[in-house]
């Protein structure tokens, strides 16, 4: 089909309403409703068609330019689409958070590379990692000492990364790595291909039980000249910028993830007032969240640059998470933990207990918001 | 941080606004508010865009601790338009019952319809919410202040993360909270209004909580503005719905619906 385009709609709302039509009576999406995924390579392999499913359809285009394998329109249509998604029970195919964050960097620092590589990105074809932290360098991002050393017309990467989500499954990553001297100004942001001599990923067991993470060990891989992502030297730039997408845009597409757990986790156990008051307080913060996110996703639709104030997202997102996967597991009661049908679900719940952690700790956050948006004094 | 972007009144109508309102609330006139807000032609702010109005009227008092009576004038307003009958102000008694008070100040008691006692009981709930969210801004900046003067061990208290992390999250809910009373005006839905007050009446509470604590033993004292901030926290807290009974009934709700509304859309 894809006749769709940004005009097709006049509003996110009818977007959502007419890919809600889709999903319910298209016969090839329905083979996705309700999916539970056994582990997290299962979901990459099984939900790669919907996703391109979706992208031959039109429906995740919307909300990405033209430049980017897009139809055109702002994000709020990629918004609307996660929130319908949630509401009729598919599951989101992982790599989407991961374009949520990564793509909008590369419109902005290195739109050379937005024609070649996004539209495979978009459709699934191919599938990318961030590469950011390291062992020796985790909130405090800044020390991190991977090299990124020049070679002929490019560079070559040696030193070791970690936390490197779906590094196991992803062709290429986004990683920062130090071009010069100590500190943000000797950072550089790069496009690195995995498969590759030189680039070694080995898979970190979380506590879920789930393969999330992944290490890195980088021995002379090689990156070309034009898979520096913005300039050389500015790499904590394009990271800052990548920030209000990981904090800002993510947090939608959680609140929707939680609504449909509390309503699912309702119709799955009977009711108990004795639970009424961890309902109540995990769905007000929910809410608190979803018209928080609504907002910062509007500003982003306006291309209003965010501050330090997407940590505010971050903070009401640890609570509105911790607070939903609390009442989950208080309401479900040891089915959780036991029943088989709920591996997946159980599975969801542990990892929510990372929410304080990754991404900026919590106390990380805290710092920020009370010294860059609250104004309280440095040391 | 306010979320205006939804209103019909453009961001320096706001401000003068806020700052017209900051001056009616905390003057010493013995003038009933009515007749003080008339001044301001107050009348055309509401009708133009009566959600923005009211939530920042209700904001304002929470922040300055007004004691001018503003809840039940506009309770009546409420009632008015609902019903038709006109009184100076209405409180609100148990189910089904309203209390008017007429421009003599007499009082007399009527018996309403469950849809019209809803109504009036979540059109309180949102108002109280915003005076309480009012609060919450307030104590938090209050603090915010006192921890950059205050010097104990040679430095202000406020690089102190011990602080800085209680003051960061509470206003972390504030601002949630401000939301969801931005959201409840401009909806109207009595459930938004009750979460609304749920989630404003924890959010002072803690807010003060973590003020409390960053002024240390002075806070305790009447020689401070804090304990009134305190007080007046409890007492709305206690208005329509405490916060946890509010947690339970909003709980109780989904439970027997199984349906998980979402508020605000795109």
């Amino acid at each position: 089909m894809s006749a769709l385009a940004a005009d097709t709609f006049a509003t996110p709302a009818d977007y959502a309403a007419a890919l809600a039509d889709f999903l319910a009576s298209d016969p090839r999406a329905q083979t996705y409703v309700g999916y539970r995924a056994p582990s997290l390579e299962h979901a990459a392999e099984h939900l790669r068609g919907f996703q391109a499913l979706i992208f031959d359809e039109g429906w995740s285009r919307l909300g990405w330019p033209e430049s980017a394998g897009g139809l055109g329109g702002d994000p709020r249509f990629r918004a609307a689409m996660f929130q319908t998604l949630w509401d009729l029970d598919f599951q989101i195919p992982e790599p989407f958070t991961t374009l949520e964050i990564l793509v909008p960097v590369l419109l902005v620092f290195a739109p050379h590379l937005a024609d070649e590589l996004l539209p495979g990105l978009l459709r699934g074809d191919d599938t990318w990692a961030q590469a950011f932290s390291e062992p020796d360098a985790g909130s405090d991002l800044a020390s991190l000492r991977t090299r990124l050393e020049p070679d002929g017309d490019g560079f070559r990467l040696y030193g070791q990364k970690v936390w490197s989500t779906f590094g196991h499954l992803s062709r290429r990553s986004v990683l920062l790595a130090r071009s010069g001297g100590p500190g943000h100004k000797g950072l550089t942001m790069v496009l690195v291909d995995l498969d590759q001599d030189g680039a070694d990923v080995r898979p970190i067991r979380a506590q879920d039980g789930e393969n999330h993470f992944s290490e890195i060990f980088l021995d002379g891989a090689y990156v070309p000249r034009e898979r520096v992502i913005g300039e050389l030297g500015q790499g904590w730039a394009v990271a800052m910028y990548m920030l209000q997408w990981e904090r800002g845009a993510w947090g939608w597409l959680q609140q929707g993830r939680f609504h449909k757990r509390l309503e699912q986790m309702l119709a799955w156990a009977p009711t108990d007032e004795r639970h009424s008051a961890s309902i109540g307080h995990a769905y007000t913060l929910a809410a608190a969240l979803r018209l928080h996110t609504r907002d910062t996703v509007e500003r982003l639709a306006r291309e209003e640059s965010l501050g330090p104030e997407v940590s505010i997202d971050k903070l009401l997102l640890i609570d509105a998470e911790t607070a939903t996967w609390n009442t989950v597991r208080e309401h479900l009661g040891g089915r959780l933990e036991t029943d088989p049908d709920f591996h997946w679900l159980f599975s969801e719940y542990m990892f929510s207990r990372a929410a304080p952690i990754y991404g900026g700790s919590l106390e990380i956050q805290r710092t920020l918001v009370a010294q860059r948006v609250l104004g309280m004094p440095r040391d | 941080m306010r979320n205006d972007t939804r209103t019909t009144l453009d961001p320096d109508m706001i401000d003068m606004l806020r700052s017209s309102l900051r001056h009616v609330l905390t003057d010493e006139s013995t003038r009933p508010l009515a007749d003080r807000l008339a001044d301001l032609g107050w009348k055309e702010v509401v009708d133009t865009d009566p959600a923005t109005a009211l939530r920042t009227l209700f904001e304002i008092k929470g922040d300055t601790l007004s004691g001018a009576d503003a809840l039940g004038p506009s309770l009546a307003s409420k009632y008015s338009e609902l019903t038709g009958a006109s009184s100076a102000s209405v409180s609100i008694g148990r189910p089904g019952h309203l209390t008017l008070v007429d421009g003599s100040g007499a009082e007399n008691e009527v018996s309403v319809d469950e849809a019209t006692w809803a109504a009036l009981q979540a059109h309180g709930r949102w108002l109280v919410a915003c005076e309480l969210v009012g609060i919450g801004r307030h104590v938090i900046a209050s603090a915010v202040e006192y921890t950059k003067d205050r010097v104990q061990y040679g430095k202000p208290i406020g690089v102190f993360q011990a602080l800085q992390h209680r003051l960061a999250s509470a206003h972390a809910m504030v601002v949630g909270a401000g939301h969801l009373i931005t959201e409840a005006g401009l909806d109207g839905d009595p459930w938004t209004a009750t979460v609304a007050k749920c989630m404003a009446g924890q959010t002072a509470e803690f807010a003060c909580t973590q003020a409390q604590q960053c002024y240390g033993a002075i806070g305790f004292t009447f020689e401070h503005e804090f304990p009134a901030y305190l007080r007046r926290t409890y007492t709305l807290d206690r208005m329509f719905g405490d916060w946890r009974t509010l947690e339970h009934e909003i709980g109780s709700r989904l439970q027997a619906t199984r349906l998980v509304p979402r508020i605000g859309s795109l």
